[in-house]
């Protein structure tokens, strides 16, 4: 069941939104993030009909939301909101039950809703007496009686302690293999790149990406959207996103390619001196280390510097020297890194870092200073620097 | 006695729906049996036998062929004053008891009763009015039809008073709500403190009494009244789903704004009716929802059938109290509610409410 939502227009006093133009894939996990206020819940919203926007369409396979009315819209939307009131006395079997309210409660569906989120000891407790978590586990667990193809959720992992994020999560993901159409809203940038397929980034009542998150994802992007900067690590097991320091000022990223379990030096020193950083670690022992150049020579499409140190040269032999001609070709400012100089973390004030760039040899602050300079410059050029 | 607790107990615990039935006719029998023996209570003293040979003569088919010696004071006494103020006060204790319930799952606030829209300042200020200027424009029914035309116009007034773009969020309503009932009030304070000879009256009124109430005042507000609950009832499904929310309910295919102002329309006729015949009679429509949802659970299958029944038999009993606890004198029953049932509420939240309402 496909949305398509186009020239979506909506105003309130405080706030307004327009989005020209998303489209939610079928069976899939769409997750719709960016910072507090920039009108991911207010999308939410408007996708499954609550608010009316002024202008624009919302369509669910081809039918407009805006005439699903009652029954038909709630036979194909399910939402789960972020904030939840506390009934008085109600056990979470009525909780649960109360998603299909004008039909007799089905024991069985019930027990099968329950146990997809291994909650089926809550089945007779008092909804008020759980835990946040539990709660949020029995409102999905609403959701899933529902039994509708699309399943929204807005920020269902806001004030869980970690086994239960964990666990809704992993539920989430459940949803997807039950072949059920995903939209989360999510704060968590980590989350947005872990577990969603595609995403739709916001900021100030606009849409400023959208996209699958393994290539959308740079630290220019997450610093235009979330007025921070972000340093990423990605390793063969996954890519991680940390945020930094807001106060301090970023330039444009950098792509340092190095070897399995990076000790951080090279990152966190080019970081110290200004530099927006996003890490890839290549696995040099892997066999399919070709596949892996591939995933570099794609990620590097975004980046116009490119640092890689000597050991992955020569680990990786031919492949990485293809590579890097192949990087000469596009222009980009190529830096080479001598690893056997390589400071460690610890003593990273103590000693200076040297470069061997094409022989001639500089200081990681030097060459911070030239890509500085380089970007300030009006004339911008991606001449090979000697 | 120790069976029938355990009788009880053993209730409780039998799931679903056979558990709601037999909560629903047991209190069912205790008000019956209430009815029958308030009949007993009052000034004047009839014979147990005289009272239940007057029921009998009034069933529908028996009643033309039985044929027993009854006087004729004892049948007026039991026909055209007891039963009327019996019925009355089943119909109206029903009406708030179900009233207080939708109010409370639709504004979702524990402390909210219908009264809160506009309705007991409404009918106040419609039946203030009419004693106030001795306005005859409807008869001998002034007072209680000008007590349910205003109840109805001030919560209309609340209503429309309350829409922010194209909705009445629940905060807004109740707001508005207390301050035109506060605005109102004080007009209806103005009016009475302008016309102290008709005091006594007023605050009759306004303190609720069941008294001198006729069968062809009740026929029309037992109607409305038993309408209403039945309507509320077939609508409990919708009454759960607000209590989780409007944004809940409008995904589990509810139209919120519609069904608020069905379910809102229903309570404001219902209650304003029973207004209009008994005055102001506090306490019923905020206390006995809780008492349902603590002894029979949050579910509104079971709390609108049992707060109609249990505020039916509370308010009958707070009337057999305000006969007869003073030799000679009727106590407005707006008194007997607040004094007993107050206290017996805050017993029944220590010893059952064990955290329900601490979040």
């Amino acid at each position: 069941m496909k949305i398509d939502a186009r020239d979506i227009e909506y105003e309130n006093q405080n706030f307004r939104l327009n989005v020209d133009h998303i489209t939610i894939e079928e069976g899939s996990i769409t997750g719709i993030g960016g910072p507090n206020g920039s009108g991911k819940s207010t999308l939410l919203k408007i996708l499954y009909g609550y608010l009316k926007p002024r202008k624009g369409t919302v369509l669910i396979d081809g039918n407009s939301i805006s005439e699903l009315r009652g029954s038909k819209a709630a036979g194909k939307i399910s939402v789960v909101q972020q904030e939840t009131p506390t009934p008085m006395n109600f056990t979470v079997e009525n909780i649960v039950s109360m998603s299909r309210y004008s039909e007799p409660v089905d024991d069985s569906k019930v027990r099968e809703s329950l146990e997809r989120c291994g909650i089926t000891h809550l089945r007779h407790r008092k909804f008020e007496e759980l835990s946040g978590g539990e709660r949020r586990l029995v409102m999905i667990a609403g959701a899933l009686y529902q039994g509708t193809e699309i399943i929204m959720l807005d920020e269902p992992t806001t004030f869980l302690d970690v086994d239960k994020e964990l666990r809704v999560v992993d539920l989430i993901v459940t949803l997807k293999q039950l072949g059920k159409t995903v939209i989360v809203v999510l704060h968590d940038v980590n989350l947005l790149y872990r577990i969603c397929n595609r995403v739709v980034m916001m900021r100030d009542g606009k849409v400023v990406g959208e996209g699958y998150p393994s290539t959308m994802f740079t630290p220019d992007l997450l610093r235009e959207i979330y007025g921070i900067s972000f340093l990423s690590f990605t390793t063969p097991e996954g890519t991680a996103w940390m945020p930094y320091n807001r106060s301090e000022e970023r330039l444009e990223g950098v792509l340092v390619i190095e070897e399995e379990f990076p000790r951080l030096g090279l990152s966190y020193n080019l970081w110290k001196n200004g530099m927006g950083v996003a890490s890839f670690s290549i696995k040099v022992t892997d066999a399919d280390i070709d596949l892996q150049l591939d995933e570099i020579r794609h990620a590097s499409q975004r980046y116009r510097y490119v640092v890689i140190t000597s050991r992955v040269v020569n680990a990786t032999g031919e492949g990485m020297k293809e590579l890097i001609a192949e990087f000469f070709r596009d222009g980009k400012l190529l830096f080479l890194v001598d690893s056997e100089n390589e400071s460690s973390l610890v003593s990273i004030s103590d000693r200076e870092n040297y470069f061997r760039i094409f022989g001639v040899e500089k200081t990681i602050a030097d060459i911070c200073l030239e890509i500085k300079e380089v970007t300030a410059s009006t004339s911008l050029s991606y001449g090979i620097r000697k | 006695m120790m069976k029938s607790i355990s009788a009880l107990k053993a209730i409780r615990k039998t799931p679903g729906r056979v558990k709601d039935i037999l909560w629903i006719f047991i209190i069912a029998v205790i008000l019956f049996i209430t009815t029958v023996f308030s009949a007993l209570l009052g000034p004047v003293k009839l014979s147990a036998l005289t009272v239940f040979d007057i029921f009998f003569t009034q069933l529908p088919l028996i009643g033309g062929l039985l044929h027993f010696t009854i006087p004729e004071t004892s049948y007026v006494i039991v026909v055209f004053l007891r039963e009327p103020e019996i019925i009355g006060a089943i119909i109206v204790g029903a009406s708030l008891g179900t009233g207080g319930a939708v109010i409370q799952s639709v504004f979702r606030n524990p402390i909210t009763e219908p009264y809160i829209i506009g309705i007991s300042s409404g009918a106040a200020l419609g039946a203030v009015s009419a004693i106030v200027f001795s306005l005859t424009l409807f008869g001998l029914f002034s007072v209680q039809i000008m007590a349910f035309i205003f109840a109805l116009i001030v919560v209309l007034a609340v209503y429309l008073f309350s829409f922010h773009g194209s909705r009445t969020p629940p905060t807004y309503l109740l707001l508005t709500g207390i301050s035109i009932s506060l605005f109102i009030s004080s007009i209806v304070g103005l009016l009475i403190y302008t016309n102290i000879k008709l005091e006594n009256a007023a605050f009759f009124w306004l303190l609720g009494s069941l008294q001198g109430i006729s069968w062809s005042e009740l026929l029309p507000v037992s109607a409305v009244v038993i309408a209403s609950v039945a309507v509320i009832w077939s609508m409990s499904g919708q009454l759960n789903a607000f209590q989780l929310g409007e944004a809940y309910a409008h995904s589990v295919g509810i139209n919120v704004e519609r069904t608020k102002a069905l379910l809102m329309g229903i309570v404001a006729l219902s209650v304003s009716a029973a207004v209009s015949i008994s005055g102001l009679i506090g306490f019923v429509g905020l206390i006995i929802p809780h008492i349902c949802r603590l002894l029979f659970g949050g579910s509104n299958r079971i709390v609108i059938p049992t707060s109609a029944l249990l505020g039916a038999l509370f308010l009958l009993l707070a009337d057999d109290a305000a006969r007869t606890a003073i030799n000679g004198e009727v106590i407005p029953v707006g008194i007997v509610t607040g004094m007993i049932g107050i206290p017996f509420f805050l017993y029944l939240l220590r010893r059952m409410a064990s955290g329900t309402y601490e979040n």
